[in-house]
């Protein structure tokens, strides 16, 4: 199930909401969403569900194990073999295709996200940073929580870890999770779904064939779909949780107008940044030593996180080499140009990261290689097409409308206007209806990161 | 916000999904797409298999979005909203045009000599029954000045296409195939030749409208030549008779005849009855002129392509005239269902043109394709044509009751019967392959037919 589907927003969670509210007490409230978040896994992976409660169970069970010993050998060995059994539980089901070995297990759904979180759990407990969770049910919720089960943010248990017993259901927080729910609905449906319509079209094809002005088209389409896809899901996933009254961490800020690839990594899927910085490239030693080396080896494995591909290998190689060109001379010289022409930087950024796209979106090499001549025109390919043409000014409005929504126009109109946020219960439900309707016979609605 | 707005603010959101629960629980649930031509998913079996495999959740989903109340008009406003993102170019739209699928040029391998002299593109040359197989390039591409387009296919199965060009009025499917595929539709029909020698076998490629209507920007991607690929099918002939029926159709589009359909995926009855007449000269048989049948026209028709369009508006807010003839002589039908719950041994005589809802006008002709059609008739004449068909093969029959004794049209999706054993028992003088050029280049159609013999 994903919350941009008909049965999630009309049938599970009027449902799910009805229930959570009939409840004063927290412990029930609790008790209801673990239900739903299990309801709500099972109807992806029924069985991979048995995967979710073993992994959970076993976690639980060292953490406490992991306080016990506080400060001993054995507890250091609990938390190393906690770890070490959730990333051996993720390499086995993610990563064995990689290797092309005899048995392919099935991904199970949001295994990338729960295993980091659960990996958050166990080194927060081993450093003392709270106190590890007693209740079964408290701790599987923490786990299972389904607005951030599948797709994110990557919500770490000192995050949220006072409100699982103590949350205050606030109106301005119910208000606002609807707003943020309904704003991250139309993200992903009124924009990423239309726009990458047109980006498979482009790229899901002979690819040499392609006009330079197609190529680029077509990867500029899909930066847009990939924004507005997976931070509209994000926005749906903080907004869900703030109208059950957990504060999630924000997952993007605005990447597409970052200054440089540094600055694009501090804005995009900034959990997993975040995760990747404070569980892997801290504890190699951050950059008092080796620091090249750590860069790349924590920027390959946030490609590979991705996916069981080396193309996603090859895009975090391709940013952790230019993260450190930037650390190494490319930021001082962008240090030259002056606030007034900063939009220069915004541009090769953006370009930079489109770049990436492309050895994000080809799992196949020749066809990456292909897209890429066909980029600068070493396929003999024209400049333009009139189909290039055709479908820019196709969705022309959508585009424009999607550029605009990139930078911080709503946040800024959001603060300034006063009858902006008047407007917000009666654009909230046109909105959700609007969404509702183009959800009817439309026969593409992926989701990107869904798999991750 | 303040407090106001907030109440507000979840006020409206709770009564929008308080309302839509109810509907979508409660209401009635459409079955068919009149739109789609297709059955809407149904509710799912519930098994223990079904349930850890996770199909039962998998189909319980599509059910619930395919069988949305008020679905078609739901689906058109999308489409409406859709259409508002953005501007077309010369009228253009395109609706998940699939790079991939453009079919590559199509190779042209001729393995006998032919005679490429400009005479045989002329009117008298095409009509002739003693024509090589070649069709000669035009002097000028028919429909490159052209404001209209179309496009081809079959229903009741799924549309292999790369996509759909809407110009105008009129959708274009864009066609894809594999330039080696037309080489085996020819092998077949020559086996087919080869295990039944004292039968005369004739070869009819039906080109599709984009072919004619492709406006003249995009001829170098979507105007695939379909002519050099039918050209390509009949080099490879060999005994078997191929009729040339573009030429007489992009004549006559050139004229501005509507020999296609613009709403519809199918060509119109009055390209067909084109494409008959050059039949009836190549196997030399009696052929009725178009003054001699009732015109009947259905208003208002919507075909396939608004749906496969994605329910583009310039289709919708621009039906047309449905057009068919009725012979006038006397002929008797008799049908053979072959569907599930019917049984194909029972003869049910019927009409050969049977009503349909408008949208659906084109199964008139003997209700679609998962029949075998048996037609006698008064002419006097010992020859019996067996004719196997797509869905564009459906349209050319009432124009054949004046031509044969006995027609039998066995549709190449929908036939139990070993072809051989049962050409042979029927006493069949004459078969007529007649499939639209993305059957005939297309393996898994090709493979179909090879099954039959």
């Amino acid at each position: 199930m994903i919350f941009a589907d008909l049965l999630f927003l009309f049938i599970f969670l009027p449902i799910n909401l009805l229930l959570y509210f009939a409840f004063k007490s927290n412990a029930y409230r609790n008790a209801v969403l673990v239900v739903f978040s299990l309801i709500f896994y099972a109807w992806g992976e029924p069985l991979m569900i048995f995967l979710l409660l073993a992994t959970t169970e076993i976690n639980r069970v060292f953490a406490l194990f992991i306080e016990k010993h506080k400060g001993e050998k054995r507890g250091k060995a609990f938390a190393f073999l906690s770890i070490g059994l959730t990333l051996t539980s993720l390499f086995v089901f993610k990563y064995t295709p990689l290797f092309n070995l005899p048995f392919r297990p099935n991904l199970p759904i949001g295994i990338s996200f729960y295993s980091f979180q659960i990996i958050t759990y166990i080194v927060g407990v081993y450093k003392g940073r709270f106190c590890a969770q007693r209740s079964r049910l408290n701790f599987l919720m923490y786990v299972s929580l389904y607005p951030q089960l599948t797709a994110g943010p990557i919500v770490r248990y000192e995050d949220i870890h006072t409100q699982i017993n103590d949350r205050k259901m606030r109106l301005e927080d119910i208000s606002g999770g609807i707003t943020r729910f309904v704003i991250g609905l139309a993200k992903k449906i009124l924009i990423a779904n239309q726009i990458g319509a047109a980006a498979t079209s482009i790229l899901d094809g002979d690819v040499s064939s392609l006009s330079v002005g197609g190529a680029w088209l077509g990867i500029f389409f899909f930066a847009l779909q990939i924004y507005y896809d997976f931070s509209g899901y994000s926005d749906m996933a903080i907004g869900l949780g703030g109208i059950f009254g957990f504060k999630f961490p924000e997952n993007f800020n605005y990447p597409y107008i970052s200054k440089s690839i540094s600055e694009f990594w501090r804005r995009w899927h900034m959990t997993l940044g975040g995760f990747f910085r404070d569980y892997v490239y801290i504890p190699l030693g951050g950059n008092r030593r080796r620091g090249w080396l750590n860069l790349l080896i924590v920027w390959i494995l946030t490609g590979l996180w991705h996916g069981a591909s080396w193309n996603f290998a090859l895009w975090g190689l391709y940013f952790g080499l230019i993260i450190i060109a930037e650390r190494a001379f490319v930021l001082k010289i962008a240090d030259y140009i002056p606030p007034a022409l900063s939009f220069i930087r915004v541009i090769f950024t953006f370009a930079a990261v489109m770049f990436g796209w492309i050895m994000f979106y080809f799992t196949d090499f020749v066809q990456m290689l292909a897209f890429m001549r066909s980029l600068f025109g070493l396929n003999n390919n024209p400049l333009y097409d009139i189909i290039t043409t055709n479908l820019l000014y196709n969705q022309l409005l959508l585009v424009i409308a999607a550029i605009i929504f990139c930078t911080p126009v709503y946040r800024f109109a959001e603060k300034r206007g006063a009858a902006f946020n008047y407007l917000a219960p009666v654009t909230n439900a046109a909105l959700i209806i609007l969404c509702a309707i183009m959800l009817v016979g439309d026969n593409y609605n992926p989701f990107l990161y869904y798999r991750f | 916000m303040n407090k106001i707005c907030n109440r507000i603010n979840i006020i409206a959101f709770a009564l929008v999904l308080a309302a839509a629960f109810p509907i979508l629980i409660f209401a009635s649930r459409p079955e068919f797409s009149e739109v789609e031509r297709r059955s809407l998913a149904r509710f799912p079996e519930l098994t223990l298999n079904g349930v850890f495999s996770g199909e039962f959740m998998r189909d319980l989903n599509l059910f619930f979005s395919d069988t949305v109340p008020m679905r078609d008009n739901l689906a058109g406003a999308s489409s409406l909203i859709k259409s508002k993102l953005g501007f077309s170019v010369d009228g253009v739209t395109f609706h998940y045009v699939q790079n991939a699928e453009i079919p590559p040029p199509i190779e042209v391998i001729q393995h006998r000599p032919q005679e490429d002299n400009a005479a045989s593109q002329t009117l008298a040359q095409t009509e002739s029954p003693k024509w090589d197989g070649v069709i000669a390039a035009p002097d000028e591409r028919f429909g490159e000045n052209s404001e209209e387009n179309e496009g081809e296919n079959d229903d009741e199965v799924d549309i292999s296409s790369a996509g759909v060009l809407v110009h105008r009025d009129r959708a274009l499917m864009i066609v894809g195939w594999v330039s080696s595929a037309g080489e085996r539709y020819a092998s077949v029909i020559n086996e087919y030749k080869r295990r039944l020698n004292n039968i005369d076998f004739y070869s009819m490629v039906i080109p599709s409208s984009i072919e004619f209507y492709c406006p003249v920007n995009y001829l170098n991607h979507y105007g695939i030549d379909q002519r050099e690929s039918i050209n390509n099918i009949n080099s490879f002939l060999d005994d078997v008779t191929p009729v040339n029926v573009y030429s007489a159709l992009s004549r006559r589009v050139a004229l501005g005849e509507n020999v296609y359909l613009r709403t519809d995926h199918h060509w119109a009855a009055l390209g067909a009855y084109y494409a008959a007449e050059q039949f009836a000269l190549t196997a030399g048989v009696p052929f009725a002129p178009l003054s001699s049948y009732e015109k009947v026209k259905i208003e208002n028709f919507i075909g396939t392509m608004y749906g496969y369009s994605g329910r583009n508006p310039a289709i919708l807010n621009n039906p047309e005239d449905f057009i068919y003839y009725k012979p006038a002589n006397d002929y008797s039908t008799t049908y053979y269902i072959i569907y599930e719950g019917y049984d194909p041994e029972l003869p049910v005589s019927s009409s050969l043109f049977l009503e349909q809802p408008v949208s659906e006008s084109y199964c008139t002709f003997m209700g679609g394709d998962t029949r075998i059609t048996h037609i006698t008739t008064d002419v006097d004449t010992t020859r019996t044509l067996a004719v196997f068909k797509d869905s564009f093969g459906n349209a050319l029959i009432p124009f054949l009751t004046g031509s044969f004794k006995e027609i039998y049209v066995i549709d190449i999706r929908f036939f139990p019967y070993n072809a051989f054993d049962y050409l042979k028992a029927k006493g069949v003088t004459d078969v007529l392959f007649a499939n639209n050029i993305a059957v005939a280049n297309d393996p898994y159609f090709i493979e179909l037919i090879e099954k039959l013999l």
